[in-house]
């Protein structure tokens, strides 16, 4: 006959639990540990709208800038008229168009570039050296926090013009600005 | 635990998402720098080939492409690739293609260069075509007998009877008048007083617009190479020879009031140059005086630079006062022709002044061809002939008339000076030729 206290069974060695103490002690780390790793999560979740949103506007002022300031270094003369502005620059410069109101062509001719800025965004318009026909504008960057782009050196008759893309990020986030400039290779001074 | 593994797992994920993406952004500036440093690489290319070319003086007909190393282009037409490194280790390649014109004399006068430079910097390769003109060997006034590189003005009165082009506007008071076709730069415009296409002033037109390259004069050894020295031992002067100065001495070789290299005629006095080449700094004919050219004689005057000459900023390089002229003997403007290196950083002028009738015959008559210069024709001065300047001004009833044979004078065809006049960045890889895509 088996005895009672072999019958309840004292545990193998294998089958002992852990103590209350170990529990709590596992407990807390896994605590700590979890509280770390939500805390990453939260913060990596919060950022990467932010994140995204600042590399979109970097990527969207790098192909901007790079429009612009290659239009620029290949330009004849910045025109007085239009004025020139911080939102405004009409140039004449070479693009690689079959004529200015045309479609794409493997070599340059020169035509009257407008770019205009407003509303948080720029247009591009081409036409031709004496202003027309002209083109239908197009959008080249949008989401900007300010439409002041262009400054001008000399202020009069520019011979180096200045190009900075503000872009406006998730609220809280300062904005992304992207800058470059360009002094124009076919001018007059060049 | 397991949820804290998968959390860790999630987290871990989150922040690797944010650093890819960081790296890319990281990506996207090294290659933006990577496009401005191919960029540069290219144009020091550029700049290397037009180095080359004008530093080595006139090529050989046989050799076009010596300047470059090699002998003579290519089955495309191009000079074979020269290629380097940069002191940092980036690649840099050019070809050139230079194109010669045939002068009346048989002689070869290479006018124009392309060059298509390649620079590579961390595995971003940009590619730009650089087009460069030299006036050497050049016939400046083909098309048009006032040309300017800033533009035209003409004031109240004042009258052009000739073809005009200008990489600027023109600019004429109201009653002013233009006679002859016109030229306007790229964007710019004719404006104000009467616009005529042909130069009696009978039918009205419209202007174009083009580009025009006025490339600066290259003197070649005209400064220590020339006939100076027959001024005024063979080159006389008729009246009183205390009436003209040159290089600091009067005629009767009492010290002058004119500089080195400097030519000053004073009142009523003449001078006739019998010379082929002479290198001047200054030219100045005061009141009622003259400069001649001797009967069968061709002068070419080059104008030093205002650096060489030690001038200061808005010096009169040549300066006529009333009723002087400058005429050949035979009356042909080409004969006469003065070439003024000039300087982007030191304005100089050319004045022009006559106060005699407009109506009369052309008192000065000649060919100005000063791309760095400006010239400005005071009140009343008649001018036949054909003049290329910075900017070219007409004061009140001022005049300038086409003069027969002007579209025959050719620059002097020394070694070639190239000047950029057209500069583009290429697209795409070529295949054919190497400016393709620019």
């Amino acid at each position: 006959m088996a005895r009672v206290g072999e019958a309840a069974g004292a545990p193998r060695s294998s089958e002992r639990g852990f103590t209350l103490v170990e529990l709590l002690v596992a407990m807390t780390i896994g605590m700590v540990v979890l509280g770390g790793a939500v805390t990453v999560f939260i913060g990596a979740v919060r950022s990467g709208p932010r994140t995204s949103s600042q590399v979109t506007a970097v990527q969207q002022g790098r192909v901007a800038t790079e429009r612009i300031t290659r239009e620029l270094r290949q330009g004849l003369d910045v025109l007085a008229v239009p004025t020139p502005t911080a939102n405004q620059l009409a140039l004449i410069t070479y693009v690689k168009q079959s004529s200015c109101t045309g479609s794409p062509a493997a070599s340059s001719i020169t035509c009257r570039v407008t770019y205009s800025c407003s509303a948080s965004a720029c247009s591009r318009t081409v036409a031709d050296p004496d202003g027309s026909p002209s083109g239908a504008p197009v959008q080249v960057v949008s989401g900007l926090a300010s439409t002041d782009v262009f400054d001008y050196a000399p202020s009069t008759d520019p011979t180096y013009v200045g190009v900075e893309l503000s872009f406006a990020t998730q609220p809280g986030a300062g904005p992304v600005v992207v800058a470059d400039g360009a002094t124009l290779r076919n001018g007059e001074s060049s | 635990m397991p949820t804290v593994l998968l959390m860790i797992v999630a987290a871990l994920g989150v922040a690797g998402a944010a650093v890819a993406t960081s790296i890319q952004g990281q990506g996207g500036t090294v290659r933006d720098q990577g496009t401005k440093s191919a960029l540069a690489v290219a144009e020091s290319g550029a700049s290397q080939a037009l180095l080359r070319f004008n530093r080595y003086g006139k090529a050989p007909a046989a050799a076009p492409c010596a300047p470059v190393g090699s002998t003579f282009p290519e089955a495309d037409g191009w000079c074979a690739e020269v290629a380097g490194t940069t002191v940092n280790g980036d690649t840099v390649s050019y070809r050139a293609k230079p194109t010669s014109s045939m002068l009346a004399n048989g002689e070869i006068a290479w006018t124009e260069l392309d060059v298509v430079a390649v620079g590579a910097v961390d595995g971003v390769t940009r590619r730009l075509d650089v087009h460069a003109s030299s006036s050497s060997g050049q016939s400046p006034f083909l098309d048009a007998d006032v040309l300017s590189e800033d533009g035209i003005t003409l004031d109240s009165n004042s009258q052009i009877h000739s073809g005009s082009a200008t990489n600027g506007d023109i600019t004429m008071a109201s009653n002013a008048k233009h006679c002859g076709p016109a030229s306007v730069g790229i964007g710019k415009e004719l404006s104000g007083g009467g616009y005529y296409s042909d130069i009696n002033c009978t039918t009205s037109g419209t202007e174009i617009e083009d580009e025009i390259s006025l490339p600066p004069v290259n003197q070649g050894d005209a400064p220590t190479n020339n006939d100076n020295d027959r001024l005024f031992g063979e080159d006389l002067i008729s009246g009183k020879k205390g009436d003209a100065c040159w290089n600091g001495f009067n005629g009767d070789g009492k010290a002058g009031k004119c500089g080195e290299r400097e030519l000053l005629i004073d009142n009523n006095s003449s001078v006739t140059l019998g010379g082929g080449v002479y290198s001047f700094c200054k030219l100045t004919l005061k009141s009622n005086s003259s400069l001649y050219i001797a009967a069968g004689v061709q002068v070419k005057i080059f104008f030093d630079s205002p650096e060489a000459c030690d001038y200061e900023a808005g010096t009169a390089q040549l300066e006529l006062l009333s009723n002087s002229r400058i005429t050949a003997a035979v009356g042909k403007s080409v004969n006469v022709a003065l070439l003024f290196v000039g300087s982007k950083d030191v304005q100089t002028t050319i004045l022009l002044n006559s106060n005699t009738a407009v109506d009369g015959p052309c008192e000065q008559n000649f060919v100005v061809y000063a791309p760095y210069t400006d010239i400005d024709l005071d009140s009343n001065t008649k001018f036949c002939g054909a003049m290329a300047g910075k900017s070219v001004h007409l004061d009140s009833k001022a005049q300038i008339w086409t003069s027969s044979g002007t579209d025959a004078f050719v620059i002097p065809n020394t070694a070639p000076h190239f000047v950029v006049d057209r500069f583009v960045d290429c697209s795409a890889t070529p295949t054919v030729v190497p400016d393709e895509g620019c």
